[in-house]
């Protein structure tokens, strides 16, 4: 399964990568910005979007009914990742289509099963 | 108004007054003019529309209509224009008289309880977007921290030798339990 991790965070971006990589067994892309996930996505067409709620600029939101938008984009599955408070935001989000929410902090260890399971649900 | 009761309209702190059901004060007590800033003259002498905020006029107008049916208003509120340009507002309660063709009606100025609602509901919108400020601020480095432990705890990034894995192990644990003290803390900020 390949991924996209879109989060302006780099730590946040590289433990994410370390977790669905070592531990899950996936291809991983990264993008620090919505706009920059939004052009990989085009690009690349990963089979799923890992999506930080919280990002300056063009925040997750914002880049999911971006993505929604695009007939290149709309069909790929997007998960988001956010602090527990963003919870109501998200909830949002997966009333407009996401697949799914997981929080912050998430385990390092469960991370690729968690979103394995949010797809198959 | 029977004389035993007069004197109440005079003395009442509350706006109190009759109304005909073409939208014009027939007499009002003192309080109108102590509140509002305009002379009984003033007051008597222009439709009462006339001394509403513009918004809050049709809604009255509406329920002019329904007095002028018989209904009673309750707790319905509006803005009026005082004398000086400042907005006050006030709850009334109406009852028509629909033979004589009056209403009879008493007001309460909350304008003071409406500031203190508008300062309370800013109050915890800014409390809201502080939770929702810091709570991402806490946790995104938690997730860095707990994460690259987690992962050098698991053996995933190769293994470590007896002392590293007992000093990650700790750090792991530890970041576990920081992020559940942050969670505690961040859902009694929540409580009311």
């Amino acid at each position: 399964m390949r991924v996209l991790v879109v989060d302006d965070e780099e730590d946040v971006r590289y433990v994410a990568r370390m977790s669905l990589d070592r531990v899950g067994g996936m291809d991983v892309v990264e993008a620090s910005s919505g706009e920059e996930g939004i052009a990989l996505a085009m690009k690349d067409h990963p089979d799923v979007i890992l999506l930080d709620m919280m990002m300056p600029g063009m925040d997750g939101a914002a880049t999911f009914l971006e993505l929604q938008s695009c007939a290149a984009t709309a069909e790929i599955p997007i998960v988001f990742i956010t602090a527990r408070s963003m919870n109501a935001e998200a909830r949002r989000m997966t009333s407009l289509g996401a697949r799914g929410v997981i929080t912050k902090p998430f385990d390092p260890l469960q991370l690729a099963n968690e979103l394995t399971a949010i797809l198959r649900s | 108004m029977s004389e035993d009761l007069a004197p109440f309209f005079d003395l009442s702190l509350e706006l109190l007054c009759i109304a005909g059901i073409d939208g014009r004060f027939r007499r009002i007590n003192p309080a109108f003019e102590t509140l509002l800033g305009y002379s009984s003259e003033e007051l008597l002498s222009r439709p009462f529309f006339d001394f509403m905020f513009h918004e809050d006029r049709e809604p009255a107008m509406a329920k002019l209509m329904n007095l002028r049916r018989g209904e009673s208003a309750i707790n319905f509120e509006n803005r009026v224009v005082c004398k000086d340009g400042s907005i006050r507002c006030l709850a009334w309660t109406a009852a028509p008289a629909t033979a004589e063709g009056l209403i009879y009606a008493a007001a309460r100025d909350i304008t003071k309880a409406k500031a203190a609602e508008e300062a309370l509901r800013r109050s915890e919108q800014m409390m809201r977007d502080f939770i929702m400020a810091i709570s991402h601020e806490l946790r995104t480095p938690m997730t860095s921290m707990r994460g690259s432990l987690g992962l050098l705890a698991s053996g995933v990034m190769g293994e470590l030798n007896d002392e590293a894995a007992r000093a990650v192990s700790v750090a792991e644990r530890n970041s576990v339990r920081l992020a559940s003290v942050i969670d505690h803390i961040l859902e009694l900020e929540k409580r009311p």
